[in-house]
């Protein structure tokens, strides 16, 4: 099972003078129990791509499909497919309404369907799978919760209509370090108890220790689809579309350059720590 | 002599919640000289945005005192004198242009100072070169990028020729490009034209590149020195969860194996030269 895209294209206002094509034959498998990370920079197409995950957007050419539904088929609900996928857009707090916290997560659920009885236990369940105490929270206002509080609510509420796969666009924007941390932390576990996760990021510290395949997109292509350690070791071609690489990685290819015999695909401190001071100490050169 | 810009004396400021009184500054004392670049950083909460908003009267002190440039933000009478001197950029670009044309936008702080418009022009083509944003000016702002719309903000401080500018996050809700732009045109600002900065930031890529770092938590200054010194304070960083330059964390850990690195280390240019010297 899996979302699979098959030769994507998406085009803005068709046959109008701001005719704009934001996406381009695009292939794309997630497959379940993947951890993708997609990045690219403003523009990309990235918002665009991710928008067909869930049928927000259709293709003007190609075929999505979600565990083998196409979404754009006749007889294929949409409310299916958003069950399926659930969507974290940026800055999620923006669109928190209710009075309160737990009024605000069983929107969703309710929205769907789900009979009355049921809500408040996949409510529970979708606070403590972002680490809201429930007691201590679900009468409190979502607007009085502090940035990160008020980013796992939004997280819960989508958490709460159980999807399969979890879409979340720079879920860490604007947040301090430690707002950060505890985010990713929360993907991290979600991701581990069976969510398959595609994560959109500007930063390539976090993709580098998190996703096992990085998604690379530039006008509208995909240009990698390959683990993080293999992406991050091709320094010039990412650099010239505009993006980072992890520092750490930079450091490699720099060392590398001044012609010391390291690994380049190397992501962590710890790693290059380990590679320096096996060339320090001259092991690996006999 | 260098003149100081800024002198914080044991400043304290509260917040009134329903849940009662919040001490969000608890006796910062603080001088920043003129043509500095200070980075202030530290969590949410930590006072950093309280502190920021003291600098041009936009809160009062509930007690100690603030003075910019001599003049004592308690004073009413010198609170456009002030303002005038202290520009302050926001975090969220589209809450900051009002006008529909790039122009327009720069041109309402000189008007609304009462300068001449023959005057108003020159400073308004000024403003908008020294942030690069020359060839937009007749653009819309809404339809700028972020890093654009933030560069268009600052010039529209810039034209009211301030001495001091502040910035409370500016670049948190950028892309990389748009950061990177953002920073290279504040740093323009402070070398070129010897304006002061004071500059909040989350990023610890940013702060390495300011003259001197402070640190706050809770309402109080932490840590306060040049960013290669409070930057080789990796354990006292870790221990307030703050991030640590990936270079100098990596420095540190070298040292610990007995590798003569310098806990100093910031960049990985720097990196690079202490291990091939």
């Amino acid at each position: 099972m899996s979302i699979k895209l098959t030769g994507v294209s998406y085009i803005y206002q068709p046959k109008t003078p701001y005719e704009y094509q934001a996406l381009k034959n695009i292939d794309l498998e997630i497959g379940e129990g993947d951890f993708i990370g997609l990045i690219g920079h403003t523009g990309s197409g990235k918002s665009t791509l991710i928008q067909h995950f869930n049928g927000l957007l259709k293709p003007t050419a190609g075929e999505v499909a979600v565990d083998g539904l196409n979404i754009a088929a006749k007889d294929v609900k949409l409310k299916t497919i958003r069950q399926k996928v659930g969507m974290v857009f940026q800055y999620p707090e923006h669109q928190l309404f209710e009075e309160t916290v737990s009024a605000d997560i069983a929107f969703g659920p309710k929205n769907m369907g789900v009979p009355e009885g049921e809500i408040t236990a996949k409510v529970k369940k979708a606070m403590q799978m972002v680490n809201l105490d429930y007691k201590k929270y679900k009468d409190l206002s979502p607007f009085g919760l502090s940035g990160g509080e008020k980013r796992r609510a939004a997280i819960a509420g989508v958490l709460a209509m159980e999807p399969k796969y979890l879409i979340l666009d720079e879920p860490t924007a604007g947040l301090d370090p430690r707002g950060r941390e505890e985010i990713l932390a929360q993907v991290e576990k979600l991701h581990k108890q069976g969510i398959t996760v595609v994560l959109v990021t500007h930063s390539m510290d976090d993709v580098a220790r998190l996703v096992n395949r990085l998604v690379v997109i530039n006008h509208g292509e995909i240009v990698y689809n390959d683990a993080p350690r293999q992406v991050f070791s091709q320094d010039q071609s990412l650099q010239q579309i505009g993006l980072d690489i992890p520092t750490v990685a930079q450091l490699m290819l720099r060392l590398k350059e001044k012609g010391w015999p390291v690994r380049t695909d190397l992501l962590t401190i710890q790693e290059a720590k380990e590679e320096i001071l096996k060339v320090v100490r001259g092991v690996g050169h006999a | 002599m260098v003149k100081t810009m800024i002198v914080i004396t044991d400043l304290v400021h509260q917040y009134n919640t329903p849940q009662g009184e919040i001490p969000a500054l608890q006796g910062v004392s603080l001088k920043i000289e003129q043509g500095d670049f200070v980075a202030i950083i530290g969590h949410n909460g930590s006072g950093k945005s309280t502190l920021a908003k003291h600098l041009n009267a936009l809160l009062l002190p509930h007690a100690g005192q603030v003075l910019i440039n001599g003049l004592d933000t308690s004073d009413k009478d010198k609170l456009w004198q002030i303002r005038q001197q202290v520009g302050m950029v926001f975090q969220n670009p589209d809450n900051q242009l009002i006008a529909t044309t790039v122009e327009e936008d720069v041109a309402f702080g000189p008007e609304n100072l009462g300068i001449e418009p023959a005057k108003i022009r020159v400073r308004v083509d000024e403003a908008l070169s020294s942030v690069g944003m020359k060839e937009y000016y007749r653009r819309a702002p809404h339809l700028l990028s972020g890093g654009q719309k933030q560069r268009v903000a600052i010039a529209g401080i810039v034209a009211m020729r301030p001495q001091i500018l502040v910035l409370d996050e500016p670049t948190a809700m950028l892309d990389p490009i748009g950061r990177r732009e953002v920073m290279d045109t504040v740093l323009r600002l402070n070398r070129e034209e010897g304006l002061t900065v004071v500059h909040i930031t989350h990023f610890m890529e940013e702060a390495v590149y300011a003259k001197r770092v402070i640190v706050m938590e809770t309402g109080r200054i932490v840590l306060d020195g040049p960013p290669r010194e409070v930057f080789s304070q990796v354990h006292a960083l870790q221990r307030l969860s703050l991030d640590v330059p990936a270079m100098t964390e990596l420095a540190d850990e070298l040292s610990k194996d007995g590798l003569n690195v310098s806990a100093g280390v910031l960049t990985v240019e720097e990196m690079v030269t202490a291990l091939c010297p």
